[in-house]
């Protein structure tokens, strides 16, 4: 393929497998550049190359159709895959994207017309005492686990968190012969009744739930409905969890009760990851129904800015069948945008199936919308940010001396400046200013966003750098 | 007991075990497989300095961070292979 593709694609997930599927099927030239080795995304993610042989499930089903369909698309040379390869930095080069990418330790940069991200969603973990022990996973980070490794997270877990994704896992612990403890979860079991007439659109995984659920019962998992953890307890293993009651706006209340275990499964819910979209320039929004902040863009993907498009959970979490759709649609609208024509009625049967598939992952995403109660889950010692160690009582008194922007609070405190580039902490923190300054957190937005969106080593970005190639100038004659 | 979710854990086919080192300690995981797990198995749960182990799973967190052949990678991230030597790194307190 000639040095400029016209149409890169962020992410090979259901989104953005599917947009270069589309594009490519237009006869584009397309790049799909993915942080895995293998398509799927997180939802649909590959088992590692360990696993021979493993039971079917609807995740590893979907996931290798996927990949089956891309593997006779860049056979054919209609679509260049690169994977294990992460986007750093994004930036305009005249009318192209300019993608500098890094695989395995070294640096590269490729051109493209056109740039769909489709870069996913990372989790939320409201912080309680000890949610840094080693054995606390993240509820989507065990997913990962057990979709790729096909091991549970220890020999015995609590799963605590909020929507479908809590009886997911606890189910597939089970099934990859590990014991969950119990299952503890802030939601009602009226929160669900309310979410059942968007669910009932799509029975089959209504049934698998209540599949999950069964299991459960007749497994005599105790499943605390209503109910937080509030601590975790050991120092260099998690030993035991205690769990206490929550009340309407998830602040815990009562009596708290201890559940022994090795590992706990913790998480509340996805966020859309927004950074490299918000370096290509597009604007964004607060809308909690769609997981916080969203970047704008229509369902067909476009944007503000010329040659980008935003699909899947990227662009607000509505969940894998939705992000497949959205995909295929975004595809379709970059290629439509370069001048294929004929793809409209194509695009408009799209964007009616779009909406019904969202109807369901909204609903899902409704019940992690985080409710006010929840910053009392952790204490003034609590880390918030776990890259640099910060306490909450380090980061509320930063707030009280006039800190009240994430910006202020990453240049004050490094909050947000660690390792992960404040991936898990920038929610809890906005949630801290809101509640000390009474603004509301539609008025808090994230730090602005910076390259890298990645960490990159240094010896990549000096990669054949010699001291000798170092141009010293002839000193000036005496 | 009725399940109607059993463990299917013993169906699961896997590849050989292979040595690999973590800090000079002699352990096993299984070809390919990433390194989060086999530390997993093998009862090494600390990877970082002050105690933090293996959380989000997909390269963002860098808690799992460790040293091969020089180069700071996240365990998530890395598959194990024969002969793997890998070094902890100890964060900044």
């Amino acid at each position: 393929m000639s040095d400029i593709y016209d149409i890169a694609v962020l992410g090979a997930g259901p989104a953005g497998t599917n947009a270069a599927l589309s594009a490519a099927r237009t006869g584009k030239t397309v790049l799909l550049i993915d942080e895995q080795p293998a398509a799927g995304g997180q939802v649909w993610r590959a088992k590692s190359k360990s696993i021979f042989s493993a039971p079917e499930t609807p995740e590893s089903r979907a996931g290798d159709t996927l990949r089956t369909r891309l593997v006779a698309a860049t056979t054919q040379g209609t679509i260049d895959h690169l994977g294990d390869t992460r986007l750093w930095q994004v930036e305009r080069e005249g009318n192209l994207w300019a993608l500098h990418l890094l695989s395995d330790g070294k640096v590269a940069k490729r051109t493209a017309r056109a740039l769909v991200l489709a870069s996913g969603a990372r989790e939320f973990v409201q912080p309680v005492p000890g949610w840094t022990t080693p054995g606390v996973l993240g509820l989507a980070g065990a997913t990962a686990l057990l979709k790729s490794e096909q091991t549970p997270p220890g020999m015995t877990t609590v799963v605590s968190g909020t929507g479908p994704l809590a009886f997911y896992v606890a189910s597939e612990i089970r099934r990859l012969g590990g014991t969950v403890v119990a299952v503890v979860t802030p939601n009602r079991r009226r929160d669900w009744l309310r979410a059942l007439p968007a669910m009932l659109c799509r029975p089959k995984l209504l049934l698998r739930g209540a599949w999950w659920m069964a299991d459960l019962l007749l497994g005599r998992v105790p499943v605390l409905w209503g109910h937080t953890v509030t601590s975790v307890t050991g120092q260099h293993a998690v030993s035991a969890v205690e769990v206490q009651a929550v009340d309407h706006v998830w602040a815990p209340q009562g009596a708290a009760q201890y559940f022994r275990a090795d590992s706990l499964c913790l998480g509340h819910g996805l966020i859309p990851a927004i950074e490299a979209a918000q370096l290509a320039g597009a604007k964004i929004y607060h809308e909690p129904a769609l997981g916080g902040w969203v970047p704008v863009a229509k369902t067909d993907g476009s944007t503000d800015v010329t040659g980008l498009y935003l699909c899947g959970d990227g662009a607000g979490i509505r969940g894998a069948d939705a992000a497949e759709i959205q995909g295929t649609l975004a595809g379709l609208k970059a290629a439509s945008d370069l001048g294929v024509e004929g793809l409209a009625e194509e695009m408009r049967a799209l964007t009616r199936a779009h909406a019904a598939l969202s109807r369901f992952g909204q609903a899902m995403t409704a019940l992690s919308i985080p409710r006010s109660g929840m910053v009392q889950w952790s204490t003034a010692q609590t880390i918030t940010c776990r890259c640099e160690n910060l306490t909450r009582a380090t980061i509320e008194a930063e707030i009280s001396a006039g800190a009240t922007s994430t910006n202020a609070l990453k240049s004050g405190l490094r909050a947000g400046m660690g390792p992960c580039g404040g991936k898990f902490c920038q929610t809890a923190i906005a949630q801290m200013i809101a509640r000390k300054t009474a603004v509301a957190l539609a008025d808090i937005p994230p730090p602005t966003p910076r390259p890298p969106l990645r960490p990159v080593p240094v010896s990549a970005m000096a990669e054949g750098f010699d001291y000798h190639d170092l141009p010293i100038p002839k000193p000036a004659p005496l | 007991m009725i399940r109607p979710i059993r463990s299917q854990q013993d169906q699961i086919g896997r590849s050989a075990d292979v040595p690999f080192t973590y800090d000079g300690m002699a352990l096993t995981g299984y070809e390919g497989e990433t390194l989060t797990a086999a530390l997993l198995r093998s009862g090494i749960r600390k990877l970082s300095s002050p105690a933090r182990g293996m959380f989000c799973c997909m390269g963002l967190c860098q808690e799992c961070t460790v040293l091969i052949e020089g180069r700071s990678v996240e365990a998530c991230r890395v598959a194990v292979r024969e002969g793997l030597s890998v070094r902890s790194m100890d964060r900044r307190t």
